[in-house]
């Protein structure tokens, strides 16, 4: 703190690009090699890469439906991401790319590396097509709050025009989560 | 669109009004979980209103940037997808 130098003042950022789907995986280690290699040309810091798999493109990039997504997070200094980009651009796989930052002012002794942290193996092999959304939060949460209600307001009879509205409204928060479903 | 039935008026006054990410800090907003946020959007791909989901401004802000991020790298559709 007292002391602000700029080395100790790194960045944060993520970077996201997408390989062609055809890309063999030798190719991708290449280019896993050359951007690691630029990272730490600039004396970066990488601290996490994964490759996501082939996944479904939410629209077609370059005539592709899909992609290699390859997730990188580093520490850099201000001409990282210039350069970082610019190899990117650089390479004819790379169909689309993205950068973050996280976070300014990093000290990059704080932030430990761990190896099994960075592969490029892919994890989710062959994703076909986007996993089933998994259930909305909000689906669960009416039901739940709604279970205790009819719980108590079924002796009392009172009760039972608040219960009515508990459902209703139970409803409406369902909706669009089925809607969701249903594309 | 005809995603809000004809609202009977009770429904329309009594909507969750606690947002769901203030209601559970633990609740991350990240434009990498598609899935996530997914819930945030209608079927046309469009940002859902404030109104509608719930959210509070500073969560809307968020959800909001995190829509445009997924977007900019092919995680979600910019408009609704010809499926």
């Amino acid at each position: 703190m007292a002391n602000p130098l700029p080395k100790h003042r790194a960045r944060e950022y993520e970077t996201i690009f997408i390989l062609d789907p055809e890309c063999p995986s030798d190719v991708t280690d290449q280019i896993a090699a050359r951007l690691r290699d630029v990272i730490a040309r600039l004396e970066g810091k990488l601290l996490r890469a994964e490759n996501w798999g082939r996944r479904r493109l939410a629209y077609p990039v370059r005539k592709h439906n899909k992609g290699i997504y390859i997730y990188l997070k580093y520490l850099g200094y201000s001409d990282m991401v210039a350069e970082l980009e610019r190899n990117l651009r650089m390479i004819e796989r790379v169909i689309k790319h993205m950068t973050v930052k996280l976070e300014e002012d990093v000290n990059p002794e704080t932030k430990a590396v761990r190896d099994e942290d960075i592969s490029f193996v892919p994890q989710f092999e062959e994703e076909i097509d986007e996993p089933a959304p998994p259930a909305p939060v909000e689906a669960a949460e009416p039901a739940e709050s709604d279970a205790p209600a009819c719980a108590s307001s079924g002796s009392v009879e009172l009760a039972e025009g608040e219960e009515n509205e508990d459902a209703d409204t139970s409803d409406a928060g369902d909706e669009p989560g089925s809607d969701e479903e249903e594309k | 669109m005809s995603e809000r039935p004809k609202a009977d008026g009770r429904r329309r006054g009594r909507r969750r009004r606690v947002c769901r990410f203030c209601a559970d800090k633990n609740l991350k907003i990240d434009y990498k979980d598609a899935q996530g946020i997914r819930y945030f959007i209608s079927e046309r791909g469009k940002i859902v209103p404030r109104r509608i989901s719930g959210n509070c401004a500073k969560h809307q802000r968020q959800i909001c940037v995190a829509i445009k991020r997924a977007r900019n790298i092919a995680l979600m559709p910019f408009t609704a997808s010809n499926r």
